[in-house]
Parts: C-alpha cells; sequence; structure tokens
C-alpha cells in the first residue's frame, strides 16, 4: 500500500471529531425547531455531517488496523483524546448562537474541504469532494438565518449580538487549528473574507478575541459524549 | 413546535422530477420569504433525488374554485354526450390524439 501524501490520522480525527460533535449539537433539535420546515432542514445538516464523520472514521479506522471500527473511535475514545475544534463542542445556546456557530463551522470545513478535494491523499480528497457540497449548503442556511437576526428585530438583533460575543474567543481561536498541512491562520483569512457579505448584511460587527468567553469547550464535549457514549459504554454489545 | 410557524406565510411548491417535463404541486410549507421557501422545499421535498427544479408560489396568490359550486361548474358535462366526442372513428393516419 502507497502511503505517500496521506494526511496524520490525528488530523483525519480532529476533522471527524468537529463533523461528530457539531452533527450532535444540530441534532440537539431534532423535534425542537422553530418550525417544522426548519426542524427538518437542520436535521438534515446533521445528518450531513454525521455522514461525514463516518466515512472519516471508516477511514482512520482501516488505516489503523488491529480491529479498529468506526463506532470504536467515536463511542468507546476518552472524551479528552477527542481533538475537535473547540467551537463544534459548544452548546447550541439559542437559535441565534447555534446558527452564528455553524455558519462559521460551516465556512471554516468549505475552506477545508475545498482545499483537501485535490489533497495528494486520494480517499481523503473522495471524503472531502462530496463534503464540500454540504458544507456549503450548511453555510447558506445558517447564514440566512444569521442575516435575519442581524437584521430584523430588536430581540432577534440582540440575540444575534449576544451569542457573537460568548462565541467570539472560539471563533478567533480557529486560527491556531492547523489542519492537515494548511495553516490555521490562512483557513481564517479565507473565512473572513467569505463570511464579509453576510456580516455587512447582517451588520455583525467583527469577531475580537477581547471578549473573554463564558463557554468551556472541553467541558461541554465531556458532558455532550458522556450522554452519547453512556449506551455503548454502558451495553457493549447492543445493537439496532 | 411553537405556533411561531403560523406567522409565516404559506407557499405551495412544484418540483420536476429527473424524468418529468412538468413541474407538478407535492405539498405546501410555511417560509418568511420566496428564498427561503425554496430552501426549505428543497429539504422537504427533495431530499431523496425527487427533483431537478423547484417552484415556489404564494398559496394566497392562487385563485380557486368555489368546492360550493362544484355541481354547477363541473357535473353538466356528463350529461351532454356531445361534449365528448367518443364516438368519432380516428383515421390511422392520425395517430393519438
Amino acid at each position: 500500500m502507497n502511503d505517500q501524501g496521506r494526511v496524520s490520522q490525528d488530523d483525519l480525527l480532529c476533522l471527524a471529531d468537529s463533523c461528530l460533535l457539531l452533527g450532535h449539537r444540530l441534532s440537539e433539535w431534532c423535534g425542537h425547531g422553530p418550525i417544522l420546515e426548519e426542524d427538518i432542514a437542520l436535521t438534515n445538516c446533521a445528518l450531513d455531517l454525521l455522514g461525514q464523520c463516518r466515512r472519516l472514521y471508516q477511514l482512520v479506522a482501516a488505516r489503523e488496523g488491529g480491529g479498529q471500527t468506526e463506532d470504536r473511535l467515536a463511542y468507546l475514545r476518552d472524551p479528552d483524546a477527542f481533538g475537535n475544534v473547540p467551537l463544534a463542542a459548544l452548546p447550541n445556546g439559542d437559535y441565534a448562537q447555534t446558527m452564528l456557530r455553524a455558519w462559521m463551522l460551516g465556512l471554516w470545513f468549505s475552506v477545508v474541504w475545498e482545499r483537501l478535494a485535490s489533497a495528494a491523499d486520494a480517499e481523503l480528497a473522495a471524503i472531502a469532494r462530496d463534503a464540500v457540497k454540504e458544507a456549503h449548503g450548511l453555510v447558506r442556511h445558517a447564514g440566512g438565518w444569521v442575516v435575519r437576526f442581524g437584521d430584523g428585530t430588536e430581540e432577534s438583533r440582540h440575540r444575534l449580538l449576544a451569542a457573537a460575543e460568548r462565541l467570539a474567543h472560539w471563533i478567533v481561536a480557529l486560527e491556531e487549528i492547523d489542519v492537515a498541512g494548511i495553516p490555521g491562520a490562512r483557513i481564517a483569512l479565507e473565512v473572513a473574507e467569505r463570511a464579509r457579505e453576510v456580516a455587512e448584511r447582517a451588520n455583525l460587527p467583527p469577531f475580537t478575541a477581547a471578549h473573554p468567553s463564558p463557554l468551556d469547550p472541553v467541558e461541554a464535549r465531556r458532558e455532550l459524549l458522556a450522554e452519547m457514549q453512556a449506551l455503548p459504554r454502558q451495553h457493549p454489545e447492543a445493537v439496532w | 413546535m411553537s405556533a411561531s410557524g403560523q406567522d409565516w406565510p404559506l407557499w405551495e411548491v412544484f418540483i420536476r422530477s429527473r424524468q418529468g417535463l412538468d413541474h407538478k404541486h407535492v405539498g405546501s410549507l410555511h417560509a418568511a420569504d420566496a428564498a427561503q421557501a425554496i430552501a426549505l422545499a428543497r429539504d422537504v421535498y427533495t431530499r431523496r433525488q425527487e427533483g431537478v427544479s423547484i417552484w415556489v408560489v404564494p398559496s394566497a396568490a392562487i385563485t380557486a374554485s368555489d368546492p360550493g359550486q362544484k355541481a354547477e361548474n363541473f357535473d353538466p358535462m356528463a350529461s351532454k354526450i356531445y361534449r365528448h366526442p367518443t364516438f368519432y372513428d380516428i383515421p390511422d393516419e392520425i395517430g393519438h390524439m
């Protein structure tokens, strides 16, 4: 087998874990959406992310060998061993916070997948080429809400700005995360560029790291995974 | 679900299927505006590869016949067989009409 050009397992897990956690967060709205149509749309986005993380976990498991499986990676790994971008693990908060985070991560994934679509790692490139369309869909959906909130009522605007204040630290922190040889600062620059039009229409001020965030991504991830992993840990033989 | 969706206007959704030539009515949904209606229609009605094109029309823009006038609108035709030219022989050269 040719190992040339392969992206590291850690990089694959960063992508897979980020997809899994963001997908799980979005799925938490399933059945609680503001209206039926939006509930279906957001759950579709969650399913897209779940599909992406499955393919990435399958790739990691196949390359690792030794009986590793996608389920073991998702359900039986120590929460502190997850390598996701912190923004993906944060709690949903209200709909403005959910959409602002989804929009930002959608942009981040768009940049990463577009770049990886032509990566030397052919198996990863194939996943990236499929994922890029879904990432664009997430950006369109969540970005549409960011504009509506920012340019909507006094209440919606207040909610969006409050969400921006809570998330800003972790949005800015994206620039520190290098993925598969792509420097984080470069991804962040591209994300900011693509965010401009929506941010202008939503009259959203630039994100600044000056705000300390009340949200703790490590604690949030532990709580999320404690719930998600409880069943497979208690019933390792459980099947659908 | 909250009742807030009731504040959003209703849209009728038409989908053109992969093989079809015309857009067919598939249902309706609530959305704040036309662009959102298209986006939501894509999620509600085309996620299983049903379509290649979507139209949305504000439900309020549709003028419908009055169900109360069903009898006077549609019943008389059946009793007037001369309205239904079924007993003409169509020459073979014409083919399907």
